[in-house]
């Protein structure tokens, strides 16, 4: 059965390739009609198992450092680049990697995956690993709460075989519970670094910014810079030269190091090194990307009020001369936009203009008009909009950056870059 | 006699802000605050938790939607609050409800699971929890214009026989899904489902409650008209958007 399934799987991918499309979901899905076990089956052969990476903010950067990092360590990775975060979309991805014999020719796969669609995986394959990196408000209106966010993440969390990485500083993760056998590798930021990273909680009620630290964290950030990073990895000091830009990524590579401490305890430290200094930026997650005119962009996708305030401390780390925001309201990015009110732009009230873009262009430059800035520029259209925003750019002569939502980000890069996007436009699922 | 708008002053008072705040609502009390600014009127924003004091001479009270869990911390201190809630209401006092304080303005709320939290009364509704969840885009039609929103509830809300809602539904569910009311208001007190915030896309109802809270204070007011070029637009857009 499995190997009817892989060659009915391979033989679609050939058809829609004949028709210039790749990766995409269709494969998968109709596998996961005709055959359900097929998944659990096919990943059972890996011999370091199956890890899920969770959360509201940071899944795909984490899930993209955690990678190169086991790969340093000579390990054969599978996972879903793209960030398909649907079942069908990793069965899509085992299909097109499996070989025609079924044999899946990796050691490990991690996948990212949100919390609703976490939990549909983790009932079909168990995890040896989870990664649960924070509880933040985000596309509400497709799960309803922020408690019933936590809820799905602690059914994943229960679902782990091995050993579970948990945000120490994260109340709501650091309140998970896993089953008796399971061991918790935890994660943290240093106290001094507070004021950096705002939880939930913390970013509603600013009265209330006390440090939790929930247990002794296996790697700990103490510190980053735009050009490195410092960490206490099981007790020792260590720094590292990475260019990811911002807290948020530092963050990110730190739960990365800890799932490294659990998959591979004692890795080699000198290819590490060289791994953590050739780290891109997954994609539009401050990816800086080179426009049609000339002039370079620094893409940051923004999903909900904590990523979206965590993104803007970027402008206290780099000047950057042209600003555009661009949000869109489609399913993906969810379609109620209330949640721009919880964010504080106040600090661009000084800039000069803000490109404002996107379905929701318009509320967009009412948030901003609210929080004192002025000269919003306001076009809806994504295609007219690129064009304004890139002759900015070029006439600005300055480094620019986009804080975009999902659906928008996918559109503008595929706009700026054709070809080069490297993602098939089908892949939009989340 | 008429007062002049730069000698005036409002005192705004928010109920719950750190476990009533959910999708955006604090916005709400950007718009009255920047809407009477603009206009030279002095604003005292006010934070009241639980544990906290009413304060004396608040011309509007506003209150956000909540988690189920933020419903079950309050409903204590907002009881011990009620007496005096609802003598201020009844004193003409503007009020702004939305959401999980919408419905415990109301009488009762009895959840899913059967725990019925009381309200305080100064509506006259009743909720229960339902299966179902409300979400979407929302248009309604109400005696202040056009209202667009969004609305995110499972509660399902019934009005008495004669009460006043909020407005008529347009587009979603309103209250209950059935009878195609959306809200409801006594006097000066308005409650709705409408999150979005409600006020930064309709700034004639935002600025219907200030006129309000100024005329009980000062008598005969006339607002000075502000350039709501960008507020329209993004009203108009959200009329626009699939539900």
């Amino acid at each position: 059965m499995q190997l009817i399934s892989i060659a009915i799987g391979k033989f679609i991918f050939r058809l829609l390739r004949l028709f210039g499309r790749t990766g995409s979901a269709l494969p998968g899905l109709v596998i996961e009609k005709l055959n359900p076990h097929f998944l659990p089956t096919l990943l059972r052969q890996l011999p370091y198992g199956v890890i899920v990476v969770s959360g509201t903010n940071g899944k795909t950067t984490t899930t993209k450092i955690s990678t190169a990092l086991l790969e340093s360590q000579g390990l054969r990775v599978l996972t879903n680049r793209t960030g398909s975060n649907f079942v069908r979309g990793i069965i899509s991805v085992v299909i097109d990697k499996a070989r025609w014999n079924s044999e899946l020719p990796y050691d490990i796969a991690i996948f990212e995956q949100d919390e609703a669609h976490a939990v549909r995986f983790a009932h079909q394959v168990k995890p040896r690993g989870v990664v649960i990196l924070n509880v933040m408000r985000d596309q509400m209106d497709r799960f309803g709460e922020i408690d019933t966010t936590r809820q799905m993440l602690q059914q994943l969390v229960s679902a782990a075989t091995d050993w579970v990485t948990l945000n120490a500083n994260d109340e709501r993760v650091s309140h998970l519970q896993a089953a008796p056998n399971v061991k918790t590798y935890w994660y943290a930021h240093s106290k001094e670094l507070q004021p950096d990273f705002l939880t939930d909680d913390q970013l509603y009620h600013a009265e209330s910014v006390a440090y939790h630290l929930a247990a002794q964290p296996t790697v700990l950030l103490t510190g980053y810079t735009d050009c490195d990073v410092s960490l206490t990895i099981r007790g020792k000091k260590r720094h590292y030269e990475y260019a990811l830009q911002g807290g948020h990524n530092a963050l990110n590579l730190t739960a990365a190091m800890t799932l490294l401490c659990a998959v591979v305890p004692k890795y080699n430290e000198t290819k590490l090194k060289a791994t953590l200094r050739e780290l891109q930026p997954a994609f539009g997650r401050g990816e800086i990307i080179t426009l049609p005119s000339g002039g370079s962009l620094t893409l940051q996708l923004v999903k909900n009020p904590g990523g979206f305030t965590q993104a803007l401390r970027m402008l206290e780390l780099k000047t950057y001369s042209v600003i555009g925001i661009a949000i869109n309201d489609d399913y993906p990015d969810g379609r109620d936009v209330s949640w721009l009110w919880d964010v504080d732009f106040s600090n661009l009230s000084s800039q000069p203009s803000i490109l404002c873009g996107g379905t929701r262009a318009a509320d967009m430059a009412n948030r901003l008009k609210y929080d004192d800035c002025k000269n919003m520029a306001v076009e809806g259209a994504i295609p007219e909009y690129a064009t304004i925003l890139d002759a900015t750019v070029a006439q600005a002569k300055g480094e620019a950056i986009l804080f975009c939502t999902y659906t928008a980000m996918r559109k503008l890069r595929a706009l700026y870059l054709g070809n080069r996007s490297g993602l098939d436009e089908e892949d939009v699922d989340i | 006699m008429t007062t002049k708008e730069t000698a005036m002053e409002l005192t705004i008072v928010h109920l719950y802000p750190k476990e009533m705040n959910i999708y955006g609502d604090t916005g709400n009390r950007l718009a009255l605050q920047k809407r009477a600014e603009w206009r030279g009127i002095a604003v005292d924003i006010q934070l009241v938790g639980i544990g906290d004091r009413l304060p004396d001479g608040a011309d509007i009270i506003i209150g956000g939607g909540g988690q189920d869990a933020g419903q079950g911390i309050i409903q204590d201190d907002l009881q011990h609050k009620a007496p005096q809630l609802r003598a201020l209401a009844s004193d003409g006092v503007v009020m702004l409800m939305i959401c999980g304080m919408y419905q415990l303005f109301g009488r009762s709320f009895t959840t899913h699971q059967g725990e019925i939290i009381k309200g305080i009364g100064v509506l006259p509704l009743e909720t229960t929890g339902g299966e179902v969840r409300m979400i979407g885009n929302t248009i309604y039609d109400t005696l202040y214009g056009e209202i667009v929103g969004y609305e995110n509830h499972s509660g399902v809300t019934v009005l008495d026989t004669g009460a006043q809602p909020f407005g008529r539904v347009v587009r979603g569910d309103g209250n209950n899904g059935g009878d195609g009311t959306e809200g409801c208001s006594v006097q000066n007190v308005f409650g709705t489902y409408s999150h979005g915030p409600v006020l930064v896309k309709n700034p004639q109802f935002a600025d219907e409650l200030l006129r309000r809270a100024l005329q009980r204070k000062y008598g005969t007011v006339r607002l000075a008209s502000l350039d709501d070029s960008i507020e329209l637009a993004a009203h108009a857009v959200a009329t626009m958007r699939p539900r």
